[in-house]
């Protein structure tokens, strides 16, 4: 079937967010390959810098005929305006995070993510295809639920590092302290307070030359992150540095100077900020949990379990084991060099020609 | 620690035997603030909001004041190390008292803000104008209210509000 348009739907656009990324180098590859193609979001939920990327949800118009993708990752409004479309319909899943990691911090957003664990099953019958980001993810929808069930990993782009780096991040992280990086938002299921702890036992045993370096968001979960303030101030911890939201000079200012890069997050339904390390260069030590040991392959640090002495042992391991780290470096361009040749218009050609779609 | 992937490859044999053994020795002596950590760490267990507030105010309660006595330049192992340590031990001297004024301004400002918050608390606990659901602040048999709360500061609150 010769379709015009495919079109995306997300509950909301920001700047530096996984999922956002993901739409608009979707948008531009479904260009490529000839289709039209809008995004359209909830504009109480759009970033003002990314009011030009897309349009209000409620001026979608759906179209016999068209093709619809929508982006899910969290019960809203726009679930009704995928539910209504009468087209072609697909769900790009990036996971809903389990409600149970927020409640006392945000009971409001838990309910939200208990509501959009509910929704999926349904979402999923209604559609006529789900894309997830990773296997992981892809077990989350319930059987028979939708007949074509595939792994599409999200999408990532070199370009966004090519450009300069932020000069007063840069400088801010330069001098004799090694610096352990963490990038993401500051929510529960990142397990922030296991890095920090780690990283005490670190600084304290082990390096006093080291830093600890948490950057993103920090707007998601307020109360967690007051808990982690709270948290570095308690146990006298200086050097546990909140960044805050990293504009895209300031995240290559980060990577650049980054020794190590650290998560200990117990849920990822993929996990970018793991590409963006290994494609900088910076090596990885990541908990084997949720999509991440997908995303890192035969590449990086997993570690499963385990007190935060031996976190801590192991990041010493990482930043003063020079032929280590040359090893897991060389692993991870390995790993970049498959992910960096991925063709996105070539994968989702196939993708929609499965639908029967093409333009 | 369960297991152990480096590259793809399972190390939990031999790598993660040596790091178990150097988090062994690490837990000879404990990290100071323990107890505060398992504290501050409790409030991922809070049943609802209400609960977190609680908690975490009683929490900044504790520990709103900035203090240098246990504050220490680090040092570098080596005769230069050394050297270098003690060059940073007498700067540390000599900046101490002004700092110490500083760190006075700062902490007098804090317990303001703390003060506020607790104001607020209690605020927000009595949408339609303010009323003792703590029984903290109970007007005593004759009257007057008692400020009998886990601060007499926080006391004041409720009139301000009232009037």
């Amino acid at each position: 079937m010769s379709v015009r348009r495919v079109d995306q739907l997300l509950a909301g656009m920001v700047e530096g967010d996984a999922i956002s990324q993901d739409a608009l180098l979707m948008q531009a590859a479904l260009r490529t390959l000839g289709f039209e193609s809008d995004i359209f979001s909830d504009p109480e939920r759009t970033d003002p810098r990314m009011a030009d990327r897309c349009r209000p949800f409620a001026t979608y118009r759906a179209r016999p005929g068209d093709a619809l993708v929508y982006h899910y990752g969290i019960s809203s409004p726009v679930s009704e305006a995928h539910r209504r479309a009468n087209t072609t319909k697909i769900l790009r899943y990036h996971n809903v995070t389990p409600p149970d990691y927020f409640r006392g911090y945000d009971d409001a957003l838990a309910h939200l993510l208990h509501r959009g664990r509910e929704e999926l099953a349904g979402l999923a019958a209604q559609s006529d295809a789900v894309w997830a980001d990773s296997a992981f993810n892809s077990r989350d929808i319930p059987t028979g639920t939708c007949g074509i069930v595939r792994v599409f990993p999200l999408l990532f782009s070199p370009t966004r590092f090519e450009r300069a780096p932020d000069a007063t991040v840069f400088s801010r992280y330069g001098g004799p302290l090694r610096n352990i990086l963490f990038v993401g938002r500051m929510v529960p299921n990142k397990r922030l307070e296991e890095l920090i702890l780690a990283f005490a036992w670190l600084q304290r045993k082990l390096d006093p030359f080291t830093r600890l370096v948490l950057a993103g968001s920090d707007r998601s979960c307020p109360r967690y992150y007051a808990m982690l303030r709270l948290l570095a101030a308690g146990i006298e911890m200086p050097h546990v540095c909140f960044e805050g939201f990293a504009s895209e000079a300031g995240l290559v200012a980060l990577y650049r100077q980054a020794q190590v890069f650290v998560t200990a997050s117990d849920h990822e339904g993929y996990c970018l900020p793991l590409v963006e390390a290994m494609h900088n260069g910076v090596p990885v030590i990541a908990k084997a949990a949720g999509a991440m040991p997908e995303t890192l392959g035969p590449a990086g640090v997993l570690y499963d379990g385990g007190s935060p002495e031996e976190l801590a042992s192991l990041m010493h391991l990482v930043l003063t084991d020079t032929k280590l780290r040359a090893e897991i470096l060389a692993a991870q361009e390995q790993r970049m060099s498959a992910i960096r040749s991925r063709q996105p218009s070539t994968e989702l050609q196939a993708l929609l020609a499965e639908l029967g779609l093409r333009p | 620690m369960r297991s152990l992937t480096i590259n793809g490859q399972t190390r939990t044999g031999d790598v993660r035997e040596k790091l178990l053994l150097q988090a062994e020795r690490m837990r000879e002596t404990s990290l100071p603030h323990a107890e505060r950590a398992a504290a501050v760490l409790a409030l991922g267990k809070m049943p609802n909001e209400q609960a977190f507030l609680a908690h975490y105010l009683s929490l900044l309660r504790e520990d709103c004041s900035v203090r240098l006595d246990t504050l220490e330049p680090p040092c570098r192992p080596g005769v230069l190390g050394a050297a270098v340590g003690a060059v940073r031990k007498l700067l540390w001297r000599i900046l101490r008292p002004h700092l110490e004024l500083a760190t006075w301004r700062q902490n007098a400002i804090n317990a303001d803000v703390m003060h506020a918050l607790e104001f607020l608390r209690l605020a927000s606990q009595a949408p339609q104008g303010w009323q003792d659901s703590s029984g903290l602040f109970a007007p005593a048999p004759d009257g007057p209210v008692s400020p009998s709360g886990p601060s007499a500061v926080a006391a004041s609150a409720p009139e301000a509000s009232r009037s």
